[in-house]
């Protein structure tokens, strides 16, 4: 198979009820969007996806990402990046050193330090590298979460709400953002949600769960 | 104790004392180390930590003031054990504590005051340490200093 994030007859179980069913292929720079009502189990299916699932769940199938069958793959080797509603930067680090956390292991320390330079001027925040994160705005936690989990050069993107937490005017604008770099990069998109606006956004295909 | 060869010194005291000690370093840190938020987990494997990198370079430096005053607590239950340290090392290992108390028998008020006082003090540094470093540490980390 080549290149994109395949959900193979994907169900997730808590105990013996099943929660949801998804099987669908996401190619490369394409968004499918999960759309349901909070407790349908979305999130769950990420979880399933990052190999982070809660003992209390049991999922079946298989998920594929560029041909590899990662389903029980430790999570750490999944080369799966998600950003959550919240930034969940690491509030011990520098906004320069979350960023150069998911860099990929080797290259000098110069390179390194140029490839988080490169970043933040990418999101036009030169000289934030030393700031404290709880110090920025709210957008400006949004983009650093975001290069953060690129610079990890994850082969696919999981999006749980979000852009929930971000009032109108910035949503947009990181949203925007977002699937931007997604489809620059040529990654495929995993979103779930709850908000129709940034279903019809992502402007992929929109899978609805019932309540 | 006897049978495996551990009836006298230090080694034999020191697990005595992490007898009464456990416990309670497992009870003030417990509740923090579960209430840490498991998406910064999550996103730490993303990111491609391994679950020993997820605990060392995340989870512990975030709750360096928990596991700081758990110490600090941990060491203060160790300073206050004077029966367990007088039984099991036999009279033999001296600490602050058995010194102190036997002091307070006699009649050297001086000594006792010094002693008292380092007893004192081997409670109270570590409590001290617990605030100061996390302080030091996160000045410049506003996420971390009131949470």
């Amino acid at each position: 198979m080549d290149k994109g994030l395949s959900l193979q007859d994907v169900t997730i179980m808590k105990g013996s009820t099943p929660l949801l069913s998804v099987s669908h292929d996401i190619a490369s720079g394409e968004v499918l969007t999960v759309m349901g009502p909070s407790g349908v189990g979305k999130s769950t299916l990420l979880a399933f996806v990052t190999g982070t699932l809660a003992a209390d769940f049991t999922a079946t199938g298989r998920v594929l990402l560029d041909g590899h069958d990662i389903t029980d793959a430790a999570p750490h080797q999944r080369r799966v990046g998600i950003l959550f509603q919240d930034d969940l930067l690491f509030p011990h680090l520098s906004v320069g050193a979350n960023l150069a956390f998911g860099l990929l292991a080797g290259g000098t320390a110069a390179a390194r330090h140029d490839k988080v330079q490169e970043a933040l001027r990418e999101v036009g925040l030169e000289g934030f590298a030393n700031r404290d994160p709880a110090t920025l705005s709210g957008g400006q936690k949004a983009r650093i979460a975001l290069m953060r989990m690129l610079l990890s050069e994850p082969c696919a993107l999981l999006l749980d709400e979000p852009f929930s937490r971000l009032d109108a005017t910035l949503r947009a604008q990181v949203r925007e953002m977002v699937f931007d770099r997604a489809k620059a990069r040529g990654l495929p998109v995993l979103m779930v949600t709850h908000d129709a606006e940034d279903a019809q956004a992502a402007g992929g295909m929109i899978i609805t769960l019932g309540g | 104790m006897l049978n495996i060869g551990a009836d006298v010194g230090r080694v034999p005291v020191m697990m005595a004392h992490l007898v009464f000690v456990l416990p309670y370093v497992f009870l003030s840190l417990a509740d923090p180390f579960r209430a840490w938020d498991g998406r910064m987990g999550v996103i730490a494997s993303a990111l491609g930590a391994s679950p020993n990198g997820v605990l060392w370079r995340v989870r512990l430096p975030m709750l360096l003031r928990p596991v700081l005053t758990a110490l600090a607590v941990g060491l203060a239950v160790s300073v206050g054990q004077y029966l367990p340290t007088l039984l099991i090392g036999g009279g033999r290992v001296a600490t602050l504590t058995t010194e102190a108390v036997a002091l307070a028998s006699g009649g050297d008020r001086r000594a006792i005051g010094v002693y008292g006082l380092m007893q004192t003090g081997a409670a109270l540094i570590p409590f001290a340490l617990a605030l100061l470093i996390p302080a030091l540490a996160w000045r410049n980390r506003r996420g971390l200093l009131h949470g």
